[in-house]
């Protein structure tokens, strides 16, 4: 493994690690789908902003695409709020809008640019480390691993500061506005710091992937944390985990890197619904399983007691209307108690 | 040659036609289930439903890759249907997982497909964006069929549905077969979701969904009338994207179209604003 593709896993792992605090909150406040709304609406930004500087490397760019990421919330909460739309269509009808205005804006005017709208879906990780941070001629690594890092620490700053109020705001919004904790504040301050994180990454990933890395490790977390707090560690180590298996992945077979995470992330919640202790479904088959178990064994001494003793598997069949296998079963769960 | 560009665009508008209604009809419905966003999955699980078929037959003709889209999508709503049912994570983050998962699938067979020398590969491109103007006789033909076959069940199934979709507990009650009609429904929808693909591709297909949808509940007072209104609106605002479209070269249809319905449907959403505002 060469120095190259040390530092592409790294940028890979930091780019997924940006997203778990915003992907927590859009998860928990049951508005995942604002960061697929949030993740196309950017390019309007972009090439609003390209279209006013005439450059595509300006950092105008990435303000207008915040701008334009949080302009999508804001709309999307005002049309809830004033024309009474419910929350899916309400976020199902203004970023298709910002999005096509911006393929239009391109095909119009900037079409002999270098902006396609094919890097905007589908990402350009691979060519991240070329990119370089160059200080006073020293060489501080990928410009990407710089700015993936910084935003990582940002959100968990903000997280930090912020706990209490998050927490109370999530789970409590009656009792968080009645205590001055300003739900409103709270939500539009996370959905800016959602944009910020949008835009760090989507360029790097494309927009559809961004959605993955913020809500799938969340959506796994939350089967598996009891808290807050744990859940960001859980989604944390999915993330991790999912960039490592999914580079790995994709080093091996030679395709996509950003659809192999994506895949991986897609595989660890399908691993943690299937199989988490408590709240996956062979967890809470087993735990059913026992609750049936110890009902029936109930009756079953019951109609021993009725019976004066005398018991036979048929007649217990017959009484209750079990199938044999069932019958078998209870009759040996009673057996292993009594014994 | 005036017949011919007549009949080069002929062909077209009435696919689009065909699909603007069909969007409108189910759109309507799903967004009474408030499921809107279901479409955009759908949408976004198709992609690799389209590739594989691709992949799988080495074939680039439009048949075979809807078919493909129309298993993924078929594939995406039963576990949105079964995750929702069978865990407690929020059906938002259910409805977010499907969607990038099943795209990063696509991403992934897409970059297999665009190695591999073969020249038809072009065909996948138009499915991102879609490309009604080349819409050819069979797919036309294609769309014909399938509308055919969502406008008559939806007849069919349209008291049930309407029942099931404003009181789930009361067509229980009664003893209706909610799971049979609910599957009809997710099945309608997934058909016309990939059928929309050859017009407005998979970015922007919940769009066409959604837009006529809430301009006519904003218009309508009764579901019949808002079906109508929503198929009539989403009919009209394909016609016109694809005429604004075929006016300069180069304009991709489905963003076109996108922005002519959702134009048309923040205008009447404003004037609804106005209204009350003045009254």
């Amino acid at each position: 493994m060469n120095w190259l593709a040390c530092e592409l896993l790294l940028i890979a792992i930091c780019t997924a690690l940006v997203c778990v605090v915003p992907g927590v909150f859009l998860v928990l406040r049951g508005v995942s789908l604002m960061s697929d709304a949030m993740s196309h609406a950017l390019l309007l930004g972009i090439v609003g902003m390209f279209l006013w500087v005439r450059s595509l490397h300006s950092p105008l760019l990435l303000v207008g695409a915040g701008i334009a990421g949080f302009a999508v919330v804001v709309l999307t909460e005002w049309s809830m709020a004033r024309c009474k739309l419910p929350k899916d269509a309400a976020i199902g009808l203004f970023f298709p809008f910002f999005f096509s205005c911006a393929v239009m804006l391109i095909t119009c005017y900037a079409r002999d640019t270098h902006l396609d709208t094919d890097i905007v879906l589908l990402g350009d990780l691979v060519f991240a480390p070329f990119s370089r941070c160059v200080l006073g001629g020293i060489d501080y690594g990928p410009t990407a691993l710089i700015v993936g890092l910084c935003m990582t620490l940002m959100t968990i700053v903000t997280f930090m500061l912020l706990r209490v109020r998050l927490i109370t705001v999530l789970f409590d919004p009656v009792f968080a506005s009645v205590t001055q904790a300003r739900p409103a504040m709270v939500y539009y301050g996370m959905m800016l710091l959602t944009s910020m994180v949008a835009v760090s990454v989507f360029s790097l990933v494309g927009s559809v992937v961004v959605v993955a890395l913020m809500i799938v490790p969340a959506a796994s977390a939350w089967c598996t944390a009891r808290s807050v707090d744990q859940m960001l560690v859980h989604a944390a180590s999915y993330s991790i985990v999912a960039a490592v298996c999914g580079y790995a992945c994709a080093a091996i077979g030679d395709y996509s890197i950003v659809g192999s995470i994506a895949i991986w992330t897609g595989i660890l919640f399908l691993c943690v619904v299937i199989g988490a202790p408590r709240t996956g479904l062979i967890g809470k088959m087993w735990t059913h399983g026992h609750q049936w178990l110890a009902i029936s064994s109930r009756y079953v001494k019951q109609h021993i007691r009725e019976n004066s003793g005398i018991c036979d598997a048929v007649t217990i069949r017959v009484t209750y209307g079990w199938s044999l296998w069932w019958t078998w079963c209870v009759l040996w769960y009673i057996h292993c108690k009594t014994k | 040659m005036c017949d011919y560009t007549l009949y080069a665009a002929l062909i077209p508008a009435l696919g689009i036609l065909i699909i603007g209604l069909m969007a409108g009809f189910v759109g309507t419905f799903a967004f009474l289930k408030k499921q809107t966003m279901l479409g955009d999955t759908i949408a976004h699980a198709a992609l690799p439903g389209i590739c594989g078929a691709f992949l799988f037959t080495n074939n680039g003709s439009s048949m075979v890759l809807i078919f493909g889209g129309f298993i993924a999508g078929l594939c995406a709503v039963a576990l949105v249907t079964i995750l929702q049912h069978y865990t407690h994570i929020g059906s938002d983050a259910i409805l977010g997982t499907i969607l990038s998962v099943f795209f990063g699938l696509g991403l992934v067979l897409l970059t297999h497909i665009q190695k591999l020398p073969i020249a038809a590969q072009a065909v996948l491109n138009k499915f991102l964006f879609g490309s009604a103007a080349t819409l050819l006789y069979e797919d036309l033909l294609l769309l014909t069929i399938v509308g055919c076959i969502v406008c008559v069940t939806l007849f069919c199934i349209w008291h049930p549905l309407v029942i099931v979709l404003f009181d789930q507990r009361y067509a229980h009650t009664i003893g209706m077969p909610v799971w049979v009609i609910l599957t009809l429904f997710y099945i309608l929808l997934v058909l016309v979701i990939v059928a929309g693909l050859y017009a407005v591709g998979v970015v922007l297909m919940s769009s066409l969904l959604v837009a006529p949808a809430v301009a006519a509940r904003a218009l309508t007072r009764s579901v019949q009338h808002m079906a109508f209104c929503a198929a009539a609106w989403g009919a009209c605002a394909g016609m016109l994207g694809m005429l604004w479209s075929l006016s300069a070269a180069h304009l991709p249809t489905g963003p076109a179209i996108v922005i002519v319905a959702t134009g048309g449907t923040l205008l009447v959403l404003a004037a609804g604003l106005a209204r009350r505002s003045v009254a």
